[in-house]
Protein backbone atom coordinates (compact mmCIF):
# COMPACT_ATOMS: atom_id res chain seq x y z
CA UNK A 1 0.00 0.00 0.00
CA UNK A 2 1.15 3.50 -0.76
CA UNK A 3 0.72 5.97 2.05
CA UNK A 4 -0.82 8.91 0.17
CA UNK A 5 -0.86 11.17 3.21
CA UNK A 6 2.86 10.64 3.58
CA UNK A 7 3.42 11.78 0.01
CA UNK A 8 1.16 14.80 0.43
CA UNK A 9 3.01 15.65 3.60
CA UNK A 10 6.36 15.47 1.80
CA UNK A 11 5.08 17.64 -1.03
CA UNK A 12 3.48 20.31 1.12
CA UNK A 13 5.92 20.49 4.03
CA UNK A 14 9.33 19.19 3.08
CA UNK A 15 11.77 22.12 3.22
CA UNK A 16 13.70 20.90 0.22
CA UNK A 17 10.59 20.92 -1.91
CA UNK A 18 9.63 24.37 -0.74
CA UNK A 19 12.84 25.89 -2.01
CA UNK A 20 13.42 24.05 -5.24
CA UNK A 21 14.50 26.33 -8.05
CA UNK A 22 13.69 25.52 -11.63
CA UNK A 23 17.12 24.39 -12.73
CA UNK A 24 19.03 23.21 -9.71
CA UNK A 25 16.58 20.92 -7.99
CA UNK A 26 18.69 17.80 -7.65
CA UNK A 27 21.79 19.79 -6.62
CA UNK A 28 19.79 21.44 -3.86
CA UNK A 29 18.45 18.16 -2.56
CA UNK A 30 21.94 16.69 -2.59
CA UNK A 31 23.23 19.67 -0.65
CA UNK A 32 20.44 19.43 1.92
CA UNK A 33 20.98 15.69 2.38
CA UNK A 34 24.70 16.13 2.85
CA UNK A 35 24.29 19.04 5.26
CA UNK A 36 21.82 17.09 7.35
CA UNK A 37 24.16 14.09 7.46
CA UNK A 38 27.11 16.33 8.38
CA UNK A 39 25.23 17.99 11.25
CA UNK A 40 23.82 14.73 12.52
CA UNK A 41 26.93 12.61 12.32
CA UNK A 42 30.16 14.54 12.14
CA UNK A 43 29.94 17.37 14.66
CA UNK A 44 31.31 16.82 18.18
CA UNK A 45 28.86 19.29 19.72
CA UNK A 46 30.38 18.92 23.16
CA UNK A 47 33.76 20.07 21.85
CA UNK A 48 32.71 22.89 19.50
CA UNK A 49 29.92 24.13 21.81
CA UNK A 50 29.29 27.88 21.73
CA UNK A 51 31.53 28.39 18.72
CA UNK A 52 29.17 26.44 16.51
CA UNK A 53 27.16 29.42 15.22
CA UNK A 54 27.24 30.28 11.56
CA UNK A 55 25.28 31.11 8.45
CA UNK A 56 25.49 29.42 5.10
CA UNK A 57 24.59 31.55 2.10
CA UNK A 58 24.13 29.19 -0.82
CA UNK A 59 25.64 30.53 -4.02
CA UNK A 60 25.39 28.90 -7.41
CA UNK A 61 27.94 28.79 -10.16
CA UNK A 62 31.22 29.60 -8.45
CA UNK A 63 33.99 27.23 -7.43
CA UNK A 64 35.27 27.04 -3.88
CA UNK A 65 38.52 26.50 -2.05
CA UNK A 66 37.69 23.91 0.59
CA UNK A 67 34.70 21.68 1.17
CA UNK A 68 32.60 21.61 4.34
CA UNK A 69 31.56 18.04 3.52
CA UNK A 70 35.13 16.77 3.59
CA UNK A 71 35.33 14.73 6.78
CA UNK A 72 36.37 16.78 9.80
CA UNK A 73 37.16 19.90 7.75
CA UNK A 74 34.42 22.21 9.08
CA UNK A 75 35.10 21.30 12.69
CA UNK A 76 38.82 21.81 12.21
CA UNK A 77 38.29 25.26 10.69
CA UNK A 78 35.92 26.27 13.50
CA UNK A 79 38.37 25.09 16.15
CA UNK A 80 41.07 27.14 14.45
CA UNK A 81 38.80 30.17 14.93
CA UNK A 82 37.97 30.75 11.27
CA UNK A 83 34.42 31.79 12.13
CA UNK A 84 35.15 33.72 15.33
CA UNK A 85 34.71 37.21 13.87
CA UNK A 86 32.85 36.65 10.63
CA UNK A 87 30.48 33.74 10.42
CA UNK A 88 28.72 33.93 7.06
CA UNK A 89 30.04 31.32 4.67
CA UNK A 90 29.24 31.63 1.01
CA UNK A 91 29.26 28.13 -0.43
CA UNK A 92 28.14 26.36 -3.58
CA UNK A 93 25.82 23.32 -3.63
CA UNK A 94 28.82 20.98 -3.73
CA UNK A 95 29.76 22.32 -0.30
CA UNK A 96 32.80 24.21 -1.56
CA UNK A 97 33.51 27.39 0.40
CA UNK A 98 33.72 30.33 -2.01
CA UNK A 99 34.44 32.93 0.67
CA UNK A 100 33.81 34.02 4.23
CA UNK A 101 31.82 37.24 4.10
CA UNK A 102 33.65 39.81 6.19
CA UNK A 103 32.26 42.57 8.38
CA UNK A 104 29.21 40.72 9.67
CA UNK A 105 28.53 38.30 12.48
CA UNK A 106 25.12 36.66 12.70
CA UNK A 107 24.08 35.93 16.28
CA UNK A 108 20.53 34.70 15.92
CA UNK A 109 17.95 33.60 13.42
CA UNK A 110 16.28 37.02 13.25
CA UNK A 111 19.50 38.46 11.83
CA UNK A 112 19.79 35.46 9.51
CA UNK A 113 16.28 36.10 8.23
CA UNK A 114 17.28 39.68 7.40
CA UNK A 115 20.43 38.47 5.70
CA UNK A 116 18.40 36.17 3.45
CA UNK A 117 16.19 39.13 2.49
CA UNK A 118 19.22 41.22 1.57
CA UNK A 119 21.00 38.45 -0.27
CA UNK A 120 17.86 37.10 -1.99
CA UNK A 121 19.13 33.63 -1.60
CA UNK A 122 18.93 30.50 0.42
CA UNK A 123 20.35 30.96 3.88
CA UNK A 124 20.89 28.34 6.56
CA UNK A 125 21.45 29.53 10.11
CA UNK A 126 23.03 26.95 12.38
CA UNK A 127 23.37 27.48 16.10
CA UNK A 128 24.56 24.48 18.03
CA UNK A 129 21.93 21.81 17.21
CA UNK A 130 19.35 24.29 15.92
CA UNK A 131 18.90 24.78 12.17
CA UNK A 132 16.86 27.46 10.38
CA UNK A 133 16.29 27.79 6.68
CA UNK A 134 15.32 31.07 4.99
CA UNK A 135 14.73 32.18 1.44
CA UNK A 136 14.24 35.76 0.29
CA UNK A 137 13.65 36.91 3.85
CA UNK A 138 11.05 34.24 4.54
CA UNK A 139 11.41 31.52 7.15
CA UNK A 140 11.06 28.19 5.36
CA UNK A 141 11.84 25.64 8.02
CA UNK A 142 13.18 25.31 11.52
CA UNK A 143 14.68 22.26 13.19
CA UNK A 144 14.92 22.90 16.95
CA UNK A 145 17.26 19.97 17.44
CA UNK A 146 19.00 18.31 14.52
CA UNK A 147 19.79 15.24 16.62
CA UNK A 148 16.11 14.38 16.80
CA UNK A 149 14.18 12.99 13.80
CA UNK A 150 13.75 15.97 11.50
CA UNK A 151 12.72 14.59 8.12
CA UNK A 152 9.17 15.41 7.09
CA UNK A 153 7.11 12.24 6.67
CA UNK A 154 9.14 9.94 8.92
CA UNK A 155 6.91 7.99 11.30
CA UNK A 156 8.23 8.81 14.74
CA UNK A 157 6.57 7.54 17.93
CA UNK A 158 5.29 11.09 18.49
CA UNK A 159 3.18 11.53 15.36
CA UNK A 160 -0.55 11.98 15.86
CA UNK A 161 -3.40 13.02 13.57
CA UNK A 162 -4.55 16.66 13.53
CA UNK A 163 -7.67 15.89 15.56
CA UNK A 164 -5.34 15.02 18.46
CA UNK A 165 -4.10 18.60 18.57
CA UNK A 166 -4.41 18.80 22.37
CA UNK A 167 -2.10 15.83 22.88
CA UNK A 168 0.31 17.22 20.29
CA UNK A 169 0.46 20.64 21.95
CA UNK A 170 0.94 19.01 25.35
CA UNK A 171 3.68 16.73 24.02
CA UNK A 172 5.43 19.75 22.53
CA UNK A 173 5.29 21.50 25.88
CA UNK A 174 6.61 18.50 27.78
CA UNK A 175 9.44 17.91 25.37
CA UNK A 176 10.53 21.38 24.32
CA UNK A 177 9.07 24.03 26.61
CA UNK A 178 8.94 22.62 30.13
CA UNK A 179 11.88 24.01 32.11
CA UNK A 180 13.59 25.00 28.84
CA UNK A 181 14.38 21.33 28.38
CA UNK A 182 15.09 21.55 24.67
CA UNK A 183 17.24 24.01 22.81
CA UNK A 184 14.41 26.58 23.02
CA UNK A 185 15.28 29.20 25.70
CA UNK A 186 12.64 31.78 26.54
CA UNK A 187 13.74 33.26 29.90
CA UNK A 188 15.87 36.38 29.93
CA UNK A 189 15.99 36.36 33.72
CA UNK A 190 14.69 33.21 35.31
CA UNK A 191 14.98 34.43 38.88
CA UNK A 192 12.86 37.53 38.22
CA UNK A 193 10.67 35.66 35.73
CA UNK A 194 11.41 38.03 32.86
CA UNK A 195 10.88 36.60 29.41
CA UNK A 196 12.93 37.33 26.31
CA UNK A 197 11.57 39.88 23.85
CA UNK A 198 8.69 38.97 21.55
CA UNK A 199 8.06 35.68 23.33
CA UNK A 200 4.95 34.80 21.32
CA UNK A 201 6.91 34.68 18.09
CA UNK A 202 9.37 32.27 19.67
CA UNK A 203 6.65 29.99 21.02
CA UNK A 204 4.81 30.18 17.73
CA UNK A 205 7.85 29.16 15.66
CA UNK A 206 8.77 26.37 18.01
CA UNK A 207 5.28 24.88 18.23
CA UNK A 208 4.80 25.24 14.48
CA UNK A 209 7.98 23.24 13.75
CA UNK A 210 6.90 20.53 16.14
CA UNK A 211 3.39 20.24 14.71
CA UNK A 212 4.61 20.35 11.13
CA UNK A 213 6.86 17.41 11.77
CA UNK A 214 4.43 15.40 13.87
CA UNK A 215 1.07 15.80 12.11
CA UNK A 216 0.98 13.28 9.27
CA UNK A 217 -2.50 13.98 7.88
CA UNK A 218 -2.40 17.70 7.24
CA UNK A 219 -0.43 20.72 6.21
CA UNK A 220 0.67 23.05 8.98
CA UNK A 221 1.46 26.68 8.32
CA UNK A 222 2.10 29.94 10.13
CA UNK A 223 0.56 33.29 9.34
CA UNK A 224 -1.99 31.82 6.94
CA UNK A 225 -4.70 34.25 5.90
CA UNK A 226 -8.33 33.66 6.72
CA UNK A 227 -10.43 33.16 3.54
CA UNK A 228 -10.87 36.50 1.84
CA UNK A 229 -9.55 38.52 4.79
CA UNK A 230 -6.28 40.13 5.77
CA UNK A 231 -6.22 38.46 9.19
CA UNK A 232 -3.44 35.97 9.75
CA UNK A 233 -3.68 33.02 12.07
CA UNK A 234 -0.79 32.03 14.33
CA UNK A 235 -0.84 28.39 13.31
CA UNK A 236 -3.25 26.68 10.94
CA UNK A 237 -3.59 22.97 10.25
CA UNK A 238 -5.42 21.94 7.09
CA UNK A 239 -6.15 18.24 6.67
CA UNK A 240 -5.43 16.50 3.37
CA UNK A 241 -8.56 14.42 3.26
CA UNK A 242 -11.33 16.90 3.91
CA UNK A 243 -9.60 20.24 4.07
CA UNK A 244 -10.74 20.71 7.68
CA UNK A 245 -9.03 23.59 9.40
CA UNK A 246 -7.75 23.78 12.96
CA UNK A 247 -6.67 27.19 14.18
CA UNK A 248 -4.23 27.69 17.03
CA UNK A 249 -3.93 31.11 18.65
CA UNK A 250 -0.92 31.61 20.88
CA UNK A 251 -0.66 34.16 23.66
CA UNK A 252 2.19 34.57 26.05
CA UNK A 253 1.53 36.02 29.48
CA UNK A 254 4.09 37.56 31.80
CA UNK A 255 6.76 40.20 31.71
CA UNK A 256 9.41 41.14 29.20
CA UNK A 257 11.72 44.17 29.49
CA UNK A 258 9.20 46.30 27.66
CA UNK A 259 5.75 44.77 28.19
CA UNK A 260 3.60 42.91 30.66
CA UNK A 261 0.62 40.78 29.72
CA UNK A 262 -1.95 39.17 31.96
CA UNK A 263 -5.60 38.07 31.92
CA UNK A 264 -6.68 40.82 29.51
CA UNK A 265 -4.27 39.50 26.90
CA UNK A 266 -5.73 36.01 27.23
CA UNK A 267 -9.27 37.41 26.90
CA UNK A 268 -8.26 39.33 23.79
CA UNK A 269 -6.84 36.09 22.38
CA UNK A 270 -10.17 34.41 22.90
CA UNK A 271 -12.04 37.17 21.04
CA UNK A 272 -9.46 37.12 18.24
CA UNK A 273 -9.82 33.37 17.85
CA UNK A 274 -13.62 33.71 17.78
CA UNK A 275 -13.30 36.23 14.93
CA UNK A 276 -11.07 33.88 12.93
CA UNK A 277 -13.50 31.02 13.38
CA UNK A 278 -16.41 33.21 12.36
CA UNK A 279 -14.69 34.11 9.08
CA UNK A 280 -13.12 30.75 8.28
CA UNK A 281 -16.01 28.65 7.04
CA UNK A 282 -14.03 25.41 6.81
CA UNK A 283 -12.78 25.61 10.36
CA UNK A 284 -13.28 22.55 12.49
CA UNK A 285 -12.13 24.06 15.76
CA UNK A 286 -9.85 26.67 17.29
CA UNK A 287 -7.80 26.48 20.43
CA UNK A 288 -6.18 29.17 22.52
CA UNK A 289 -2.76 28.21 23.83
CA UNK A 290 -1.34 30.26 26.68
CA UNK A 291 2.28 30.15 27.73
CA UNK A 292 2.08 31.62 31.21
CA UNK A 293 5.17 33.38 32.50
CA UNK A 294 3.38 35.36 35.24
CA UNK A 295 4.77 35.29 38.75
CA UNK A 296 2.05 33.06 40.14
CA UNK A 297 0.49 29.97 38.68
CA UNK A 298 -3.09 31.23 38.72
CA UNK A 299 -6.17 30.48 36.66
CA UNK A 300 -7.24 33.00 34.03
CA UNK A 301 -10.21 35.21 34.84
CA UNK A 302 -12.29 34.89 31.72
CA UNK A 303 -14.47 37.94 31.21
CA UNK A 304 -18.08 36.82 31.71
CA UNK A 305 -19.39 38.97 28.84
CA UNK A 306 -17.25 37.34 26.16
CA UNK A 307 -19.25 35.13 23.83
CA UNK A 308 -17.30 31.97 23.17
CA UNK A 309 -17.59 30.98 19.52
CA UNK A 310 -19.23 27.53 19.32
CA UNK A 311 -16.18 26.09 17.55
CA UNK A 312 -13.71 27.29 20.18
CA UNK A 313 -12.20 24.55 22.28
CA UNK A 314 -13.87 25.28 25.60
CA UNK A 315 -10.76 24.40 27.52
CA UNK A 316 -7.94 26.78 26.53
CA UNK A 317 -4.57 25.20 27.11
CA UNK A 318 -2.48 27.04 29.68
CA UNK A 319 1.09 26.04 30.37
CA UNK A 320 2.71 27.66 33.37
CA UNK A 321 6.35 28.33 32.55
CA UNK A 322 8.50 26.81 35.26
CA UNK A 323 11.53 28.81 36.28
CA UNK A 324 12.56 27.05 39.45
CA UNK A 325 14.82 24.08 39.73
CA UNK A 326 13.37 20.95 41.32
CA UNK A 327 15.36 21.47 44.53
CA UNK A 328 14.16 25.08 45.05
CA UNK A 329 10.60 24.05 44.28
CA UNK A 330 10.85 21.11 46.72
CA UNK A 331 12.09 23.42 49.47
CA UNK A 332 9.14 25.76 49.01
CA UNK A 333 6.59 22.96 48.95
CA UNK A 334 8.08 21.37 52.03
CA UNK A 335 8.11 24.60 54.01
CA UNK A 336 4.41 25.11 53.10
CA UNK A 337 3.64 21.60 54.35
CA UNK A 338 5.46 22.30 57.62
CA UNK A 339 3.61 25.60 58.07
CA UNK A 340 0.26 23.90 57.54
CA UNK A 341 1.12 21.29 60.13
CA UNK A 342 2.03 23.92 62.76
CA UNK A 343 -1.24 25.75 62.16
CA UNK B 1 26.76 0.86 -35.54
CA UNK B 2 23.64 0.00 -33.59
CA UNK B 3 22.38 -3.51 -33.70
CA UNK B 4 18.77 -4.27 -33.04
CA UNK B 5 19.70 -6.92 -30.62
CA UNK B 6 18.54 -7.06 -27.03
CA UNK B 7 21.95 -8.02 -25.70
CA UNK B 8 23.56 -5.07 -27.42
CA UNK B 9 20.87 -2.71 -26.23
CA UNK B 10 21.40 -3.90 -22.68
CA UNK B 11 25.15 -3.44 -23.05
CA UNK B 12 24.56 0.11 -24.23
CA UNK B 13 22.30 0.89 -21.29
CA UNK B 14 24.78 -0.47 -18.79
CA UNK B 15 27.46 1.59 -20.43
CA UNK B 16 25.26 4.70 -20.05
CA UNK B 17 25.04 3.98 -16.34
CA UNK B 18 28.84 3.88 -16.10
CA UNK B 19 29.14 7.00 -18.23
CA UNK B 20 26.68 8.91 -16.00
CA UNK B 21 28.39 7.55 -12.88
CA UNK B 22 31.63 9.01 -14.16
CA UNK B 23 29.92 12.37 -14.79
CA UNK B 24 28.73 12.60 -11.18
CA UNK B 25 32.21 11.56 -10.01
CA UNK B 26 31.43 8.13 -8.59
CA UNK B 27 34.85 6.49 -8.34
CA UNK B 28 33.37 3.12 -9.33
CA UNK B 29 30.24 1.00 -9.42
CA UNK B 30 30.21 -2.36 -7.69
CA UNK B 31 28.40 -5.36 -9.07
CA UNK B 32 25.76 -4.76 -6.36
CA UNK B 33 25.50 -1.04 -7.08
CA UNK B 34 25.08 -1.50 -10.83
CA UNK B 35 22.14 -3.86 -10.25
CA UNK B 36 20.41 -1.21 -8.14
CA UNK B 37 21.11 1.65 -10.57
CA UNK B 38 19.74 -0.33 -13.50
CA UNK B 39 16.75 -1.45 -11.47
CA UNK B 40 15.78 2.13 -10.56
CA UNK B 41 16.34 3.36 -14.14
CA UNK B 42 14.17 0.54 -15.42
CA UNK B 43 11.36 0.64 -12.89
CA UNK B 44 10.93 4.40 -13.27
CA UNK B 45 11.36 4.54 -17.05
CA UNK B 46 7.63 4.54 -17.94
CA UNK B 47 7.54 7.99 -16.40
CA UNK B 48 9.48 9.27 -19.40
CA UNK B 49 7.94 6.72 -21.73
CA UNK B 50 11.36 5.24 -22.33
CA UNK B 51 11.69 1.53 -22.90
CA UNK B 52 14.80 -0.01 -21.43
CA UNK B 53 15.72 -3.58 -22.15
CA UNK B 54 15.85 -5.11 -18.67
CA UNK B 55 12.48 -6.60 -17.95
CA UNK B 56 13.58 -9.60 -15.99
CA UNK B 57 14.45 -8.60 -12.46
CA UNK B 58 13.66 -11.15 -9.80
CA UNK B 59 13.67 -10.99 -6.02
CA UNK B 60 16.84 -12.84 -5.10
CA UNK B 61 18.62 -12.98 -1.72
CA UNK B 62 17.67 -9.55 -0.35
CA UNK B 63 17.05 -7.42 -3.40
CA UNK B 64 16.11 -7.13 -7.07
CA UNK B 65 18.52 -8.98 -9.31
CA UNK B 66 18.94 -9.47 -13.02
CA UNK B 67 21.21 -12.33 -14.02
CA UNK B 68 21.89 -10.77 -17.42
CA UNK B 69 23.74 -7.88 -15.86
CA UNK B 70 26.74 -9.87 -14.65
CA UNK B 71 27.16 -11.51 -18.07
CA UNK B 72 27.07 -8.11 -19.75
CA UNK B 73 29.60 -6.70 -17.28
CA UNK B 74 31.99 -9.50 -18.22
CA UNK B 75 31.31 -8.81 -21.88
CA UNK B 76 31.98 -5.07 -21.44
CA UNK B 77 35.23 -5.82 -19.61
CA UNK B 78 36.35 -8.09 -22.44
CA UNK B 79 35.56 -5.26 -24.86
CA UNK B 80 37.64 -2.86 -22.74
CA UNK B 81 34.61 -0.55 -22.38
CA UNK B 82 34.74 -0.91 -18.59
CA UNK B 83 37.46 -2.22 -16.30
CA UNK B 84 37.79 -3.67 -12.82
CA UNK B 85 38.83 -0.82 -10.54
CA UNK B 86 39.06 -2.53 -7.15
CA UNK B 87 37.38 -5.06 -4.87
CA UNK B 88 35.07 -4.54 -1.89
CA UNK B 89 34.31 -7.04 0.83
CA UNK B 90 30.87 -7.44 2.30
CA UNK B 91 29.98 -10.27 4.71
CA UNK B 92 33.09 -12.27 3.75
CA UNK B 93 32.26 -11.99 0.03
CA UNK B 94 34.44 -10.06 -2.31
CA UNK B 95 32.86 -7.96 -5.04
CA UNK B 96 34.45 -6.38 -8.08
CA UNK B 97 34.11 -2.63 -8.59
CA UNK B 98 34.03 -1.39 -12.17
CA UNK B 99 34.54 1.91 -13.92
CA UNK B 100 34.25 3.10 -17.50
CA UNK B 101 37.38 3.29 -19.67
CA UNK B 102 38.32 5.96 -22.21
CA UNK B 103 37.27 3.55 -24.94
CA UNK B 104 33.93 3.05 -23.19
CA UNK B 105 33.34 6.80 -23.02
CA UNK B 106 34.09 7.28 -26.67
CA UNK B 107 31.75 4.38 -27.48
CA UNK B 108 28.94 6.14 -25.63
CA UNK B 109 29.68 9.41 -27.38
CA UNK B 110 29.23 7.62 -30.69
CA UNK B 111 26.13 5.73 -29.63
CA UNK B 112 24.26 8.88 -28.69
CA UNK B 113 24.27 10.15 -32.25
CA UNK B 114 21.09 8.11 -32.33
CA UNK B 115 18.41 10.32 -30.72
CA UNK B 116 16.74 7.37 -29.02
CA UNK B 117 20.00 6.33 -27.42
CA UNK B 118 20.65 9.91 -26.40
CA UNK B 119 17.27 10.02 -24.72
CA UNK B 120 18.09 6.86 -22.81
CA UNK B 121 21.38 8.34 -21.66
CA UNK B 122 19.64 11.51 -20.53
CA UNK B 123 17.15 9.47 -18.56
CA UNK B 124 19.82 7.36 -16.90
CA UNK B 125 21.80 10.53 -16.19
CA UNK B 126 18.86 11.98 -14.19
CA UNK B 127 18.45 8.76 -12.20
CA UNK B 128 22.18 8.65 -11.46
CA UNK B 129 22.12 12.27 -10.29
CA UNK B 130 19.27 11.39 -7.95
CA UNK B 131 21.19 8.41 -6.64
CA UNK B 132 24.11 10.75 -6.06
CA UNK B 133 21.80 13.18 -4.23
CA UNK B 134 20.64 10.49 -1.81
CA UNK B 135 23.60 8.17 -1.42
CA UNK B 136 25.12 10.25 1.39
CA UNK B 137 21.84 11.02 3.16
CA UNK B 138 21.83 10.47 6.90
CA UNK B 139 21.14 6.96 8.14
CA UNK B 140 21.75 5.00 4.95
CA UNK B 141 23.61 1.82 5.54
CA UNK B 142 27.14 2.44 6.75
CA UNK B 143 28.21 -1.11 6.00
CA UNK B 144 28.15 -0.35 2.30
CA UNK B 145 30.32 2.00 0.29
CA UNK B 146 29.53 4.66 -2.27
CA UNK B 147 26.51 3.91 -4.51
CA UNK B 148 25.86 0.60 -2.73
CA UNK B 149 24.50 2.69 0.16
CA UNK B 150 21.27 3.24 -1.78
CA UNK B 151 20.39 -0.43 -1.32
CA UNK B 152 18.19 0.61 1.60
CA UNK B 153 16.19 2.88 -0.71
CA UNK B 154 15.82 0.27 -3.43
CA UNK B 155 14.34 -2.15 -0.90
CA UNK B 156 11.57 0.39 -0.28
CA UNK B 157 10.66 0.64 -3.96
CA UNK B 158 6.92 -0.23 -3.88
CA UNK B 159 6.80 -3.05 -6.48
CA UNK B 160 9.78 -4.78 -4.93
CA UNK B 161 8.63 -4.09 -1.37
CA UNK B 162 5.28 -5.76 -2.04
CA UNK B 163 6.99 -8.97 -3.17
CA UNK B 164 9.45 -8.83 -0.30
CA UNK B 165 6.60 -8.51 2.20
CA UNK B 166 5.10 -11.78 1.06
CA UNK B 167 8.56 -13.41 0.89
CA UNK B 168 8.18 -14.08 -2.82
CA UNK B 169 11.78 -15.08 -3.41
CA UNK B 170 12.51 -15.92 -7.04
CA UNK B 171 9.44 -14.01 -8.24
CA UNK B 172 9.68 -11.68 -11.20
CA UNK B 173 9.26 -8.04 -10.28
CA UNK B 174 6.60 -6.54 -12.54
CA UNK B 175 7.82 -3.66 -14.66
CA UNK B 176 6.24 -1.22 -17.07
CA UNK B 177 2.77 -2.47 -16.23
CA UNK B 178 0.32 0.27 -15.34
CA UNK B 179 -1.02 -1.74 -12.44
CA UNK B 180 2.19 -2.11 -10.51
CA UNK B 181 2.43 -0.30 -7.20
CA UNK B 182 5.31 1.76 -8.59
CA UNK B 183 3.17 2.96 -11.49
CA UNK B 184 0.28 3.71 -9.16
CA UNK B 185 2.62 5.85 -7.11
CA UNK B 186 3.96 7.60 -10.20
CA UNK B 187 0.48 8.31 -11.55
CA UNK B 188 -0.54 9.62 -8.16
CA UNK B 189 2.43 11.98 -8.18
CA UNK B 190 1.76 13.14 -11.73
CA UNK B 191 -1.63 14.51 -10.70
CA UNK B 192 -1.05 14.90 -7.01
CA UNK B 193 -2.48 18.42 -6.81
CA UNK B 194 -5.90 17.09 -7.83
CA UNK B 195 -6.06 14.92 -4.73
CA UNK B 196 -5.80 17.92 -2.42
CA UNK B 197 -8.98 19.61 -1.19
CA UNK B 198 -9.85 22.80 -3.10
CA UNK B 199 -8.84 24.85 -0.10
CA UNK B 200 -5.19 24.15 -0.99
CA UNK B 201 -3.44 26.25 -3.62
CA UNK B 202 -3.37 23.36 -6.09
CA UNK B 203 -1.22 25.11 -8.68
CA UNK B 204 1.55 25.37 -6.13
CA UNK B 205 1.74 21.61 -5.81
CA UNK B 206 1.78 20.65 -9.49
CA UNK B 207 4.95 18.65 -10.04
CA UNK B 208 7.16 18.55 -13.11
CA UNK B 209 8.97 15.37 -14.14
CA UNK B 210 12.14 16.07 -12.17
CA UNK B 211 10.17 16.91 -9.04
CA UNK B 212 8.07 13.76 -9.42
CA UNK B 213 11.32 11.81 -9.38
CA UNK B 214 12.61 13.76 -6.40
CA UNK B 215 9.43 13.11 -4.43
CA UNK B 216 9.63 9.45 -5.41
CA UNK B 217 13.17 9.20 -3.99
CA UNK B 218 12.23 11.24 -0.93
CA UNK B 219 9.33 8.85 -0.33
CA UNK B 220 11.69 5.85 -0.50
CA UNK B 221 14.05 7.60 1.91
CA UNK B 222 11.29 8.53 4.35
CA UNK B 223 9.97 4.94 4.26
CA UNK B 224 13.48 3.67 4.91
CA UNK B 225 13.91 5.98 7.93
CA UNK B 226 10.42 5.11 9.23
CA UNK B 227 11.25 1.41 9.06
CA UNK B 228 14.41 2.05 11.06
CA UNK B 229 12.39 3.92 13.71
CA UNK B 230 9.89 1.04 13.88
CA UNK B 231 12.69 -1.48 14.36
Amino acid sequence: MIDKNKILKIITSSPILKVLKETQKIELVRFYNMLEALLKMDIPYGEVGEKFVFCIALTFGEQGKWNIFQKGELVRKIKEGLLNDNNIISINPKGEVIKIITGTYINDYVEAERLSEKQSQLVFFIKYMEVHLFMNGKAIYCIPNIMRPSRVGVETPEILPAREYRKLITNHHNRHVYKEKGSFKYWRNKLKRILKDKPEIQFNKNLYSYLDLNIPDGHVDRGATISGMDDRTDIRIMTFERGEIYIIEIKCLGKTDSTEYSDDWANEGLIQLGEYLKDEKDSKTGVLVLYDGRIKDEKINWHPDIKWHPKIDKDPMRFFLESESASVKAKKIYSKIKKRKKN
Amino acid sequence: MLLDNKAFKRSNEILYVFYSADEVSFPFLSKIGIQKCIYLSEVLSPLKEIVLSFLNFIYLHKGPYSKDIQNILDHLVSMNAIEVDSFSTYKKNSYANYKITKAGKSLVENLIYDPMEKEKLQWIRIVMKLIDAYKDAYGLSEEYQEVDKIIGLVYQEPSFYEIKQRSGKGEFIPMGNRNTLTMKLIHFLEKVEETLPLKFDRDKYKLDLETVLLVFFEYLYVEYLSEKVRI
